[in-house]
């Protein structure tokens, strides 16, 4: 491989993939970086001015931005001299072009009354050393806006290492909780009419670590840096992130992968049946993804398929199963055929018109990753790990989608204080179960069950326990045999304003007497079943309704339901009561199965249903 | 104190301070090693930490300036 004397050196991001997250590997990295900073760009220079001591960060930063593809060349003012360094026009600070200065003062600090006095503050008082903390960045920032075109990034107010009143802050009529909260709220305020200014989400750093391993009490009190080692990492790592995000344009088109991707399996081989999609794990994984992936096309990310697939067979999946969170009409250029991936991304660039820098590309398989690296280095290529469990997690981590304005974190802020302010709402309105079940807005859907629905039919056959009225463990062949004899089968799903509680019911419902199909005088509720997620949600009201109704269309004039009491099944035990059932004439009471009589009249078939939620009747 | 260990310190110190392992000697002291100044003596303190998941009493903290003393604390702390 290396001739003798001029061996090739390993490319840099190869070096960085060695990265342990170790003090150790961080100090050794940074010079390997340093040594190799030509490779990386122009250096920018990254200003950090803080009430703390900041040198120490040097190697982490270094590493950092080096993983971000960028060369930083930090400059650390002299400890606690913010002003000074900011004010000194001929300083060192403003000495050489600043690509970047980031501000980060403390309460810790500057206000300790704020921290370890809070107790002893009246509110009052505690609200007027806040305004002075803000107002003092403040007007550091604007000094530094008056006399660079450096963006600057500032420091929010991480959570404090210790509450001052213990337990009792939550009770406070102040807690200190809320007063980070405020501060930081203040803030964004106050900085949000100042260009290129931006807020740092330290506060976002220490609850992702906890404040645990957040703070180092002993290297505080050694050398004036409040992080633990691990906490310099982080806020090193989401440092560098968002000055990347602040001069590099994000991605705009997530091209996403099918088989293994959006769903577990081979559709090709498995089939709509076959693939993990769903409620149940490792379903359940690929729609927690598809969940992630939907919160960007919320943002505003477009979506894009590159996939090695039969374009028939993912259209008649999009159809038809009812595990999937993205629809068809959720992808805005779809290369589905056999063709190579790199000949994909570029017919979509060219659909889109967009250049292949836009695109970012997020691929299960190494060899498909590997491939459209080499071939389109334009192309951001998303490292994707192996369990489905952290495809999300490697989406974010990813960072080519982010976007770092403070108008746009206002924009969510207000919304997710109109969504508390509404859920407070609810709590407050709420003053019987009806109103409270009005109030959940509650989507209600069936629909004949399926191959894409028979997997999780038959688990919540073979799992149910409370609400079951027969407790009958069908399995996936038998289940298709009582279809085939004329069986109505069917599911339910549940969708409320806080969420979609998945595929959670199923009715069973056979020709009686057997083999009287197509023109059965009745119909027997073999199962009948609701998982515990709904329980009290008077769901079931809704799913009887449509067997009754397709009973009906069948020509039976009968339902039958059946109880069968088990150690656990008590609450489906008053259900065929409750919905107008009549025991069966002549049944010795305890009779086991006790059998229950409906009329299916005209009337009752059509009945509306309840006026607590919306159903709609897919198939 | 096991060779595993001593090879750990090593490579540990020859990380932070940017030597070869062979530089690092049962009796290197930071006096010998330009590269081991303040801000390095704690880049080190804080890596021998994380490597052998111990936490360095406050006390010894600036008394750490050579193998031998970082070994004999090391051993002080149960690292074997």
């Amino acid at each position: 491989m290396s001739t003798a004397g001029t061996p090739t050196p390993p490319p840099l991001a190869e070096l960085l993939a060695e990265l342990d997250g170790a003090p150790a590997s961080y100090v050794r990295l940074a010079r390997v970086v340093e040594d190799r900073r030509a490779e990386l760009g122009a250096p920018r220079r990254i200003a950090i001015l803080a009430s703390f001591t900041t040198e120490l960060l040097a190697p982490y930063l270094v590493v950092e931005a080096a993983r971000r593809r960028f060369a930083a060349a930090p400059y650390f003012a002299p400890f606690g001299q913010i002003e000074q360094a900011i004010l000194d026009d001929t300083g060192p600070l403003y000495a050489e072009p600043l690509a970047l200065c980031v501000i980060a003062i403390r309460l810790e600090d500057t206000a300790p009354a704020l921290v370890d006095g809070f107790v002893g503050l009246s509110a009052d008082a505690a609200r007027r050393l806040l305004t002075d903390h803000v107002a003092r960045i403040e007007s550091c920032v604007r000094a530094v806006r008056q006399r660079s075109a450096a963006r600057v990034l500032v420091w929010n107010q991480p959570p404090p290492r210790r509450l001052a009143a213990g337990l009792a802050d939550p009770g406070l009529p102040l807690a200190q909780a809320e007063l980070v909260a405020a501060c930081n709220r203040q803030l964004a305020d106050q900085l949000a009419a100042i260009p290129d200014v931006y807020l740092f989400d330290a506060h976002r750093v220490a609850t992702e670590l906890g404040t645990a391993a957040f703070y180092d009490p002993k290297l505080a009190l050694l050398t004036r840096m409040p992080f633990s080692p691990r906490a310099q990492a982080a806020l090193s790592a989401q440092l560098a992130r968002q000055a990347a995000a602040l001069w590099r344009a994000p991605c705009k088109v997530l091209v996403l992968d099918l088989d293994n991707t959006l769903w577990g399996g081979v559709l090709g081989e498995d089939g709509i049946a076959g693939i993990a999609l769903g409620d149940e794990y490792p379903g359940s994984a690929f729609t927690a993804f598809q969940r992630v992936i939907a919160s960007y096309r919320d943002r505003g990310v477009l979506l894009a398929i590159a996939s090695k697939n039969n374009e028939a067979d993912v259209v008649e999946l999009f159809a038809q199963h009812t595990g999937l969170v993205l629809r068809w009409g959720d992808f805005v250029a779809r290369q589905i055929h056999w063709n190579d991936k790199a000949t994909s991304l570029r017919a979509i660039a060219a659909e889109l018109n967009l250049g292949l820098d836009a695109l970012a590309l997020f691929d299960d398989s190494p060899v498909e990753r590997a491939w459209v690296r080499r071939e389109l280095p334009e192309v951001t290529v998303i490292d994707v790990p192996a369990s489905p469990l952290g495809y999300g997690d490697a989406l974010d981590a990813s960072g080519a989608f982010d976007l770092v304005t403070i108008t746009r974190e206002d924009r969510e802020r207000t919304r997710l204080y109109q969504s508390d302010q509404a859920r407070q709402r609810l709590a407050d309105a709420t003053g019987s179960v009806d109103d409270f079940l009005r109030a959940l807005a509650m989507k209600i859907s069936i629909g004949a069950v399926g191959p894409d629905t028979l997997p999780r039919v038959v688990q919540l056959l073979a799992k149910t326990n409370q609400f079951n009225t027969t407790t009958r463990r069908h399995g996936q062949a038998e289940l298709e045999a009582m279809i085939a004899a004329g069986a109505i089968a069917l599911w339910m799903r549940v969708e409320d304003r806080f969420g979609d509680n998945g595929l959670v019911g199923v009715a069973l419902a056979v020709p009686e007497p057997a083999g009287a199909a197509p023109a059965a005088p009745a119909f027997r509720i073999d199962a009948f079943l609701m998982s515990c997620r709904v329980l009290g949600r008077r769901a079931e009201h809704a799913l009887l309704g449509a067997v009754a109704r397709r009973a009906h269309a069948a020509g039976a004039r009968t339902l039958i339901g059946e109880f069968i009491p088990s150690k656990k099944n008590a609450p489906a035990a008053g259900f065929y009561r409750e919905e107008g059932f009549t025991p069966q004439a002549g049944a010795e009471p305890g009779a086991h199965p006790a059998r229950w009589h409906l009329a299916l009249s005209d009337r009752a078939a059509s009945a509306p249903l309840s006026d607590l939620f919306e159903v709609l009747e897919v198939s | 104190m096991t060779d595993d260990v001593n090879t750990r310190i090593q490579r540990t110190l020859a990380k932070v301070l940017d030597l070869p392992v062979s530089q690092i000697r049962p009796d290197t002291h930071q006096k010998s090693v330009p590269t081991w100044d303040s801000l390095h003596h704690v880049h080190l303190l804080t890596a021998l930490e994380a490597e052998f998941t111990v936490s360095i009493d406050p006390e010894d903290w600036l008394e750490l300036t050579s193998v031998p003393a970082i070994v004999a604390c090391l051993a002080r702390l149960g690292v074997r």
